[in-house]
């Protein structure tokens, strides 16, 4: 079991698909507002993921050379557009909010390239299993910047106003403390994801050269 | 066992029909079953906002039998007289406001609870990169605002998005949107440089076009009502 362990621990930090294979980036940028986007966003993409890694690695010796790309694109758009009515179904407000990012799923390389790189070669347990890897290794630094834009930029977390409420004047904010405006905007993830980066790679020399 | 060959031209073409009737089948009988449940969402979210501007406290299960019964849909021409026969509710605002001015149907939704009636006219404009929308209510004197509601489609998370938000809403109001002479009043300023007046609404900081966008939309919305307004006034 060991070797099935390691595809979903491996994205995790060894091989994240961030911080490490540098996949994805476009879409963390842009939907880490909020703890409650990252989670969602984290969710979908895992699905998507898990679910196509799996259905290419059981068609793989069928799908024709030639046009495996498009077979893969239209796998992933199938499953983009399942997750997209389930949202819509389900959770109405939530998918008004991330209106096109649920979508742009389709564009995240991450899922087609674990297809080629990873679905395209191996069966369909561990295939899904590194989706499943994959997935939350890219979840989990999406809730990491997430947690540190809604903490700075909105003063909650989940929500839940942690550090007061600004236009009451309580807690924090009653000493002057006022919420960071540039955490709201997109470009703060570009920062926060290169921290990331630096902080991962000094924790393992390793990564260094991998690039 | 021949392996099959998977590089041949008729297994491709083959592949492909194949896969697009699956995927286009599944796809379009999924869709056709989950349309009925996203309508009754996206009614009960625009049914939500109705009432928002009226400042409505009810939880969600109480919105859709609150608005049967407190709300007339009613469409209502340029001129001030009712178009009969047609709901408000039912009115595609974006096709309307293609039309000139003369032929377009505009709704109004009249409020009626504990004795006191509100006007609430619907929205629509242009923010900094897409559709804005909102609802906007009257009090019963037809010149100031009972609340507002307003919603988006793109606008900046955090900067333009906080339209939404209840905090800038309720700048709106108890402001007077029309004069004795019946000139329009109302304009959202730049943020920090409003005049405390009784038609001035502060602006967003960080957000100076999506607020030029508000108050442009009200400026395109609210006067088409003026002659309704004076019709009811006699």
């Amino acid at each position: 079991m060991s070797q099935y362990d390691k595809l979903i621990t491996d994205p995790l930090s060894r091989n994240n698909p961030i911080t490490v294979q540098v996949l994805g980036v476009c879409s963390a940028l842009a939907v880490t507002s909020t703890v409650a986007n990252s989670l969602v966003m984290t969710l979908a993409v895992t699905v998507v993921a898990a679910l196509s890694n799996f259905t290419i690695s059981s068609l793989r010796n069928v799908i024709p050379g030639r046009i495996r790309m498009i077979v893969q694109l239209v796998v992933i758009a199938f499953l983009v557009t399942l997750v997209s009515i389930f949202l819509k179904v389900f959770m109405y407000d939530l998918s008004k909010e991330l209106s096109v990012f649920v979508g742009l799923i389709i564009t995240n390389c991450i899922i087609m390239g674990r297809l080629e790189a990873f679905a395209m070669g191996n069966k369909p347990l561990p295939a899904l299993l590194d989706g499943i890897g994959n997935g939350i290794g890219y979840g989990v630094i999406l809730i990491i910047v997430g947690a540190i834009r809604e903490l700075f930029g909105y003063g909650s977390l989940l929500g839940f106003k942690v550090l007061g409420d600004s236009s009451l004047k309580t807690g924090l904010y009653a000493f002057g403390y006022t919420n960071n405006g540039l955490m709201v905007l997109p470009i703060a993830s570009i920062f926060l994801i290169g921290i990331l980066v630096w902080i991962h790679r000094s924790m393992d020399t390793k990564l260094v050269d991998i690039s | 066992m021949s392996k099959l060959n998977t590089d041949s031209n008729g297994y491709t073409i083959g592949f492909l029909v194949l896969m697009v009737l699956i995927v286009g089948g599944a796809l379009a009988t999924l869709s056709s079953m989950a349309k009925p449940i996203i309508d009754k969402n996206i009614e009960l979210d625009n049914k939500t906002k109705i009432l928002a501007s009226v400042e409505y406290a009810g939880s969600v299960d109480e919105v859709l039998s609150d608005y049967s019964s407190r709300i007339t849909a009613i469409a209502v021409d340029y001129k001030g007289n009712i178009i009969e026969g047609v709901n408000g509710y039912e009115i595609n605002l974006k096709k309307e406001y293609r039309k000139p001015l003369e032929e377009r149907q505009l709704p109004v939704f009249i409020y009626k609870n504990e004795g006191k009636t509100n006007y609430i006219l619907p929205l629509i404009g242009l923010g900094l990169w897409d559709e804005i929308n909102g609802y906007i209510a009257f009090n019963a004197d037809l010149k100031t605002i009972k609340g507002a509601a307003f919603d988006h489609v793109g606008e900046t998370p955090g900067l333009g998005s906080v339209i939404t938000e209840t905090w800038f809403e309720d700048r709106f109001k108890d402001k007077i949107v029309f004069n004795d002479k019946d000139e329009y009043l109302l304009k959202v300023h730049k943020a920090g440089k409003s005049p405390d007046g009784t038609s001035d609404v502060d602006g967003l900081s960080g957000a100076t076009l999506t607020g030029d966008g508000v108050d442009n939309m009200l400026r395109d919305n609210i006067p088409n009502y003026k002659n309704y307004f004076n019709k009811l006034k006699k």
